[in-house]
């Protein structure tokens, strides 16, 4: 075929050009250079997946924008070479087909990819779901107004894209412009006062188990002045109640020299809590039952416990919170109090004289509150017989907390008062005068490793394409401001599996500002397909003779929910749909009657089965002692399913477009027009 | 001995090895030597197959190899079993042992010379049936023969320090189990290895040549403890674990009862009792009594069988109490002084004592049963196992629903009546243990004589192991033949009689497919895998295309039809045997066989193969076929109008009209058919959807337009399939009627022109062939398919399609490589300066009338240009089917996971194949380089084809293709693209300098003659 010449030099200037555009667009020379360069990215990337996994190669190469123009140039030049050709001949039938088919399917991929859905949804046996979760995650921001009377709150939603690797990685790696592909990275929110940057972000990390803190300290003997050697006192924090989610989350560290005298060490989560470190100090007498010191809104308050009657509110000043007096436990020199906000839910708050590593703050209120008590009194002797750990209740007390700068503060409690409160920058040493024994003991710090989160450490581990990357949990360096009021602080993303359950301490974070409050989650995008889908069974057929699954469905029902009273959890109220099996290779087709979105449902995985009494303890936690819908007998085992959620709006497309190509070029065999007619040069023509 | 070495050539032989140039060679199953060998031994006896050793009486083990074996989850014959684990531990199936390894620790024992009986020749090839029966029955003689895999030199010399060649230089192979469990090197070489894996867990850590031979001799040992487990010598492991899971059990149960014990025995007085707590006391007792028994590492069975056989009877007890106490618990209504958050915690307390019951009950019997079992025994009986029946079974344990050659010889008569033989008559007289110091025969014979007469099929098999071991003796043969033949038919009776005890066992939840498919088969149902093994169709179909390539080769150097026709056929003959053998492989397996790497690469050999054939053929047929389509034209249409001279010569219109009628009424039976298959037949296991759907999936307009494709798609198949059916069908009419009218010899010539087509796809079918049979990077055996893949009608479609593209590929390939041969070798014309006579008869030459000297090049060798059609042609094929193919696949994938395209690395290498070579025919409709180019590209192009074939799997090894993963072949492929790369540059050296320059034209008369050789250059 002769090259097609538009552009003539009798024509304009721009016209020309553009016809010459047009020719080079419509070019036989520019489809073989983007199928050749095509054909070599396209190599490059599946060695690059090789190399760094899937979710890089994605992020890098499929997902980048400039494979999308390049895709996207290919398709300009299928297009302009079958309109360059235009009026078409009856032999180039076969021809227009296929390229215009080309074209259909490149359409419908981009359709796909722009508005298609495809997630996961969770169920267990007997459970009930219309969330699907997606790979990516975003930032939930809950902006609670301290005057909302009904506790309404507003919530902003910040896509985050994090990219497939710790952010310190993308320097240095070879063969990639890995800087191409997107991701969210500075300030990704600023709206009203509420700004949210991300500072940096770990995809794998990992929590080493390492002393946190080494003081030293050295004590004089008694009735001398002479310093003793000092004596290392190594603080490695414990957590307690990790096991239950959504509980109260504390850790910190306690150690005791020779000589009594005790070091704690927690790590404080905000600014205001360093803040309350410092100011939440005792005055004046104690009394029987101690002192607590609250600290809201940069103010200080004192309540002396005698005082106190269970059940009595108390305000916090001018700052419209209250605080209640639940009750008090002499046996562990610990009270329970909450806190009121003007609005919204309270909060409890748990705090210990002796040890208020532990205490429990009302972190979502900004109220940090702490208990003195004497240790001479009656309470404090007897708890102090009761504890080994508290012995000696006399020998000073040093708190040593680490602030959200990641700098250490000190204060040194020598009951009945505070005798110290300042900064304690690693290795500089500080003297404490010991008034009841009129010594002079010393210490200093002499190594110290932050903690990211309160009781853990977060440290990057390198890229790893075999890690499992749905199973990890990234963390998120962010710096959140609210009216000017900023915490920097790293998040622990929620996972998918873990959606049912309240996010933990390390994977919620509250921010307060001027008459609100601002709490933050990283957590999976997720979709609301518009039905409820109650799993009835999952089955699971067994190859013979070996351990694996050769089938598995799911039995589902779609249901309507309500809540019930008792447990304020969804229960399956009226039947839509009953019995619909959705097996391996057999998915079903539901429409969300909200949207109108037609989801298809696949059978993707499971996890089980769990056994009453099973270790991992799930089935106790889910199904234990209950029998489900239509059953009188418990299930001897429980399943949870994974089912793929997909909507697909360009698929229509890509079966129209793959069949105009085969249908093209059908068209082209059977008119025996090939793709070109053939091609002779003139010196092998002649001896034919 | 036909094929064995002359002693020079050995030593030859031998020192080319040690030089050290072979290591690669020596890793490969077969040297390339004995490959040739073998090729001459095809062409001289007709028979590849060795020969027994040099013994008087060869003995017919065709009824041992014939029984059936339930195996990694599918019945198989025991020739396989055997050839599968002889294979693992000798690394081959076939090997030949000689006692030239053996130490001197082994020479010295007193009973050695019972083990040099074995090899009265010095050395014995063993078929894998064979060697299987000899570890079972002379156990203790295998201690000391090498025969455990050890080759790499650095494992032998350093890790075991012992000798690389025998004291005759023979090369030594193999190591003795006596070797390996006295090996301290071995010991910490094992050692290091568990230190480097445990230290990269997950991943493929980097192991050394030497590391992997530690790994696969590890193995290798592994497997023949395992394969010939002694229960009443060798560690019991799986009993162990059986045991462990045991205890758990009861201690599951034991937990929740004390920790509830007082609420549970308030709600359930009855059953929640005192009596209650001492049947939990009893079990822990009892468990503790069999945990007694078995400290030492090593276990007394008839003991231990005993003492499981009280504990089965507590635990049955205690579950059914257990069970009870539960129903009655959920039964019962929450008490008044229960919170009801208390009440759901007793009630799942109750549940996990009955539960732990439960599995402690089923744990006993997996006990009792692995007594006498290991991990890879030889089942070859069902067994009354209710835990392997079990729909719920637990995916974790090995429960097996067969049971082992060492229950059925060696249990005593209790475990034999709970799982083999309810019926079983009780006879007086304790259970039988071996003495010290009695070999397996002595002990079997025991057994047959003393223990109970019932067991018929013990007595048979220790006659067939005493006729076995009575070497030299003149009945042998016979003798052993009759005890076998009475040995199988005892079983056949066994396994037919346990059949309706298991549909009786009583189950909660039986498995009714895997009772079904897991019962005794029918008699002869192992035949055809048997004779699948002996025939090895694979190899006779590369040795006749490689015959058929040498005499087309022949062909191709000077004309003579004779070696033309005789490769033809012989090209022919070696298809049938690949179609044939995918045809047992199809019927052992029950699923197409495109899904493992053997199969595939097979089966492109054979569509390169036939690709040529009928790209070759094609003058002879192709006008009788397009004769046939035409008849199957629909009257009326435009299609049907058009009728030329050579339709009218063969009838008149009206006939044509007639006969096209005519054809609508089977068409249409047709179309009914196909449209039943494919919206009517339900296809898959699932819930019942037929390939198209009649009716959309849902109102959207996406699921609208689906449908509408599906339509489109139907009718397409309705209009073409019956077509095709009835256009084959005819051509038994119109063929022959085409041939007559158009002259055979005519058409012979033009076949004979192609014959290019034919010769490269031989050799494509034959190097293709060769690489698949040979190849160790990819098993050649019958494997169980992983399940997802089964029954799934996209699946079989898209993998068919896309590896028939390869095969297009490979004859694009190997139709280069020849183009190559000939722009290198062959003879390049003068230009032709045209004549006026073709000018006057409308010829217009393409440098015009009044060219300049200098615009005449010279022409590429004649042949070039016919191949450069025939590329194109190929490539043509490759293009549509890797297009369909492709299509297909992200069809299979939308329908089963619900994604068309997601970038995995096969659909994307599927893509860059695709972009490649429809690049190429694009590139070729630019003009430039022409000819020359089209045949690079094919040469190239294959590379991107290899890379999707082999290199995702097992060279990228990422991705969702992975059960097709595996290693190695890196060296060969890096070969295969430097060999192509190398070829095109030499054609591309001569072609450029021969057709570079100007050139004088030649007057057109003086031309070659058509069909004259090139000669070299």
């Amino acid at each position: 075929m002769a090259r097609l010449q538009l552009s003539s030099p009798d024509q304009p200037l721009p016209i020309r050009l553009l016809l010459a555009l047009y020719e080079v667009l419509a070019s036989v020379y520019l489809a073989v250079s983007l199928l050749l360069l095509l054909a070599f990215v396209l190599a490059w990337a599946t060695f690059v997946e090789s190399w760094y996994g899937t979710e890089a190669v994605h992020f890098a190469i499929y997902d980048a924008w400039w494979f999308s123009a390049l895709l996207g140039l290919l398709g300009i030049n299928v297009l302009c070479a079958a309109l360059i050709r235009f009026p078409w001949r009856r032999y180039q039938t076969g021809f227009l087909i296929t390229h215009a088919g080309i074209l259909v399917l490149l359409v419908g991929c981009i359709y796909s990819a722009v508005a298609g859905i495809d997630a996961q949804m969770p169920i267990f046996e007997g459970g009930i779901n219309h969330l699907a979760f997606e790979d990516t995650r975003h930032f939930e921001l809950k902006i609670y107004p301290d005057q909302s009377a009904d506790g309404s709150y507003q919530v902003i939603d910040v896509p985050f894209a994090s990219g497939p690797f710790n952010w310190a990685d993308y320097e240095h790696r070879p063969f990639f412009p890995w800087r191409l592909g997107h991701r969210d990275q500075g300030l990704i929110c600023n709206q009203n006062g509420v700004q949210l940057k991300v500072l940096d972000c770990y995809r794998d990390w990992t929590d080493p188990a390492v002393k946190p803190l080494t003081i030293r300290a050295a004590v004089p003997e008694k009735g001398s002045d002479e310093l003793g050697a000092f004596e290392a006192v190594e603080l490695e924090v414990r957590t307690m109640g990790v096991g239950q989610r959504g509980g109260p989350r504390v850790s910190g560290a306690r150690e005791r020299l020779s000589s009594g005298v005790r070091f704690v060490f927690w790590v404080a989560q905000s600014r205001a809590e360093s803040e309350a470190f410092r100011l939440t100090t005792p005055d004046g007498p104690l009394g029987e039952l101690g002192q607590i010191v609250l600290y809201a809104r940069g103010q200080v308050f004192r309540f002396a416990v005698d005082e106190l009657k269970p059940g009595g509110r108390l305000p916090l000043g001018e700052t419209g919170y209250e605080v209640e007096f639940v009750n008090s436990s002499p046996a562990f020199l610990g009270l329970e109090l909450r806190i009121h906000p003007p609005h919204g839910e309270s909060q409890r708050m748990i705090l210990f004289a002796e040890v208020p590593e532990f205490n429990v703050q009302a972190t979502d209120h900004g109220v940090y509150g702490s208990y003195w008590i004497d240790a001479g009194s009656a309470a404090a002797r007897h708890m102090a017989e009761a504890a080994e750990s508290l012995h000696n209740p006399s020998e000073p007390r040093i708190d040593v907390i680490q602030t959200g700068e990641e700098t250490l503060l000190y204060r040194v409690w020598q009951s009945p008062q505070m005798a110290e409160v300042g900064d304690l920058p690693v290795g500089q040493h500080v003297k404490v005068s010991l008034e009841r024994s009129q010594r002079t003991m010393e210490f200093y710090v002499e190594t110290f490793e932050p903690h990211q989160q309160p009781g853990i450490r977060i440290v990057p581990q390198p890229f790893d394409k075999d890690a499992s990357p749905s199973m990890k949990a990234p963390q998120a360096l962010i710096e959140l401001t609210v009216d000017g009021n900023t915490e920097t602080f790293w998040l622990e993303s929620q996972h998918s599996g873990q959606m049912d359950s309240p996010p933990s301490e390390t994977q919620r974070r509250v921010v307060i500002g001027n008459d609100r409050r601002v709490e933050v989650t990283l957590v999976p995008d997720s979709v609301d397909v518009g039905f409820h889908v109650y799993l009835d069974k999952f089955q699971r057929k067994l190859d013979p003779g070996t351990s694996m699954a050769s089938h598995y469905s799911s039995l589902v029902d779609f249901v309507t929910v309500k809540m019930d009273p008792e447990t304020k959890e969804e229960v399956r109220d009226e039947t839509i749909e009953e019995g619909v099996l959705i097996t391996l290779n057999e998915p079903i087709t539901r429409t969300d009657p909200g949207t109108g979105r037609s989801f298809r449902m696949y059978q993707e995985a499971f996890r089980g089965p769990f056994k009453p009494g099973g270790e991992d303890g799930v089935y106790d936690a889910k199904l234990g002692g209950r029998v489900l819908h239509r059953e009188t007998m418990p299930r001897d085992e429980l399943f949870l399913s994974w089912l793929t959620v997909n909507y697909d709006p360009g698929r229509g497309l890509k079966y129209f477009g793959s069949m105009m190509i085969v249908a093209g070029i059908a068209t082209m065999f059977y008119m025996r027009a090939y793709f070109f007619r053939r091609h002779s040069s003139g010196h092998t023509r002649t001896t034919q | 001995m036909p094929f064995s070495y002359p002693a020079s050539r050995t030593r030859t032989r031998d020192k080319v090895l040690a030089g050290g140039t072979l290591s690669a060679a020596r890793r490969s199953r077969i040297g390339w030597p004995t490959v040739l060998l073998l090729l001459a031994a095809v062409c001289m006896a007709g028979s590849p197959r060795l020969a027994h050793g040099g013994e008087d009486h060869p003995l017919d083990f065709t009824a041992w190899q014939h029984l059936p074996v339930f195996y990694n989850g599918r019945m198989m014959p025991l020739n396989t079993f055997a050839r599968l684990t002889v294979e693992s531990v000798c690394d081959r199936a076939n090997p030949r042992l000689s006692l030239d390894g053996v130490s001197d620790a082994g020479r010295q024992i007193p009973a050695f010379a019972e083990t040099e009986k074995m090899f009265p020749d010095e050395a014995k090839a063993f078929t894998a049936s064979e060697m299987l029966f000899s570890w079972m029955v002379e156990p203790e003689r295998w201690e000391y023969v090498p025969f455990l895999i050890a080759e790499h030199e650095e494992l032998r010399k350093d890790v075991f320090n012992l000798p690389v060649r025998s004291l005759k230089g023979k090369h030594l192979k193999y190591v003795s189990p006596y070797d390996v469990e006295n090996s301290k090197g071995f010991d910490r070489a094992l050692r290091s290895l568990a230190e480097k894996r445990r230290g990269l867990p997950g991943k493929n850590a980097n192991l050394t040549s030497a590391e992997r031979a530690v790994e696969q001799l590890y193995q290798a040992y592994m497997t023949y403890r395992s394969v010939s487990y002694d229960p009443f010598r060798d560690e019991p492991r799986k009993f162990m674990e059986a045991l462990t899971a045991a205890a758990d059990a009861w201690n599951a149960s034991a937990q929740a009862w004390v920790n509830s014990r007082e609420a549970l025995e308030a709600v359930a007085p009855d059953i929640y009792g005192d009596d209650f707590d001492g049947q939990i006391e009893g079990v822990r007792g009892s468990i503790a009594a069999v945990g007694e028994v078995s400290k030492s590492g090593s276990v007394d069975p008839r003991e231990a069988e005993r003492l499981l056989a009280e504990t089965a009877r507590q635990a049955g007890s205690l579950a059914a109490q257990a069970d009870q106490g539960m129903k009655e618990v959920f039964a019962g209504k929450c008490p008044p002084a229960v919170s009801e958050a208390q009440w759901k915690h007793l009630r799942n307390q109750s549940h996990i004592i009955s539960n732990g019951a439960a599995e402690l009950v089923v744990a006993v019997q997996q006990a009792q049963l692995t007594l006498y079992d290991s991990q890879k025994a030889l089942r070859l009986l069902p067994g009354l196992n209710p835990a392997a029946l079990e729909k719920n079974r637990d995916s974790e344990d090995d429960a097996q629903p067969w049971v082992s050659l060492e229950t059925v010889l060696f249990s005593g008569d209790d475990v034999y009546r709970t799982f083999i033989r309810p019926d079983l008559l009780r006879v007086d007289g304790a259970p039988i243990s071996p003495a010290e110091g009695m070999t397996r025969l002595e002990f079997l014979q025991q057994l047959a004589s003393e223990g109970n007469p019932a067991r018929k099929e013990r007595v048979a098999f220790a006659e067939a192991a005493a006729a076995y071991l009575d070497r030299g003796a003149g009945d042998r043969a016979e003798r052993f033949y009759s005890a076998m033949e009475r040995f199988a038919a005892e079983l056949r009776a066994l396994g037919e009689s346990i059949e309706p005890a298991r549909t009786d066992l009583a189950l909660r939840h039986p498995d009714e497919k895997l009772i079904e498919v897991t019962a005794y088969p029918p008699p002869g149902s192992t035949d055809a895998e048997v004779h699948y093994y002996r025939l090895d169709p694979f190899l006779w179909s590369w040795v006749l295309s490689f015959l058929a390539l040498c005499c087309l080769a022949a062909a191709l150097g000077a004309i003579r039809s004779p070696m033309y026709w005789t490769g033809m056929a012989l090209l022919i003959a070696g298809q049938v045997f690949s179609v044939y053998g995918f045809v047992l492989r199809t019927y052992i397996t029950g699923w197409a066989p495109v899904t493992n790497m053997f199969e595939t690469v097979v089966f492109v050999a054979l569509v390169t193969a036939i690709l040529g054939l009928w790209f070759a053929l094609s003058p002879l047929f192709g006008p009788g076929l397009h004769r046939a389509w035409r008849m199957t034209a629909m009257p009326g249409t435009p299609e049907s109008g058009t009728l030329d001279d050579e339709d009218l010569a063969m009838m008149n219109a009206g006939t044509w009209t007639g006969i096209r009628a005519a054809m609508m009424i089977p068409r249409a039976g047709l179309v009914y058919y196909v449209f039943h298959l494919l919206t009517q037949v339900e296809y898959g296991v699932g819930t019942g959807y037929a390939i198209i759907r009649l009716l959309p999936r849902g109102a959207s307009m996406n699921d609208q337009v689906v449908w509408l494709v599906g339509l489109s798609m139907l009718a397409m198949a309705l209009w073409l399939v019956p077509r095709l059916v009835l256009t084959a069908a005819l051509g038994v009419v119109t063929l022959p009627w085409s041939i007559y009218q158009s002259g055979l010899g005519n058409l012979l010539q033009k076949a004979m022109d192609r014959k290019a087509f034919a010769a490269v796809g031989a050799g494509t079918a034959f190097g293709v062939g060769l690489i698949a049979y040979y190849a160790p990077i990819w098993d050649a055996n019958i494997n169980p398919l992983m399940p997802v893949l089964r029954d799934n009608f996209w699946l079989t479609m898209h993998v068919l399609t896309i590896t028939a593209s390869y095969g297009a590929g490979f004859l694009a390939w190997g139709l280069g490589i020849a183009a190559m041969a000939y722009y290198v070798l062959g003879q390049y014309r003068d230009p032709l300066a045209p004549s006026p006579a073709h000018v006057a008869q409308g010829h217009r030459p393409a440098h015009g009338y009044q060219a300049p000297p200098e615009s005449f090049h010279r022409r590429v060798p004649e042949q070039c240009v016919s191949l450069s059609g025939f590329i194109y042609k190929a490539i043509q094929v490759a293009v549509v089917l890797l297009a369909a193919g492709t299509i297909l696949g992200g069809l299979w994938a939308d329908v089963s996971w619900g994604r068309f395209w997601g970038w995995d690395s096969k659909e994307v290498w599927a893509l860059i194949s695709l972009l490649i070579y429809v690049g190429i025919l694009h590139f070729r409709f630019t003009g430039v380089l022409r000819d020359f180019a089209l045949a690079a590209g094919a040469v190239f192009g294959i590379t991107s084809i290899v890379m999707a074939w082999w290199g995702v799997n097992f060279f990228l090894g990422s991705g969702l293709h992975s059960y097709g993963n595996g290693a190695g072949g890196g060296w060969f492929v890096l070969g295969f693209t430097a060999f192509n790369a190398a070829a095109v540059f030499a054609g591309a050296i001569r072609y450029l300098s021969e057709t570079g320059g100007a050139a004088t034209p030649v007057p057109a008369e003086s031309r070659l003659p058509d069909g004259a050789m090139p000669k070299p250059q």
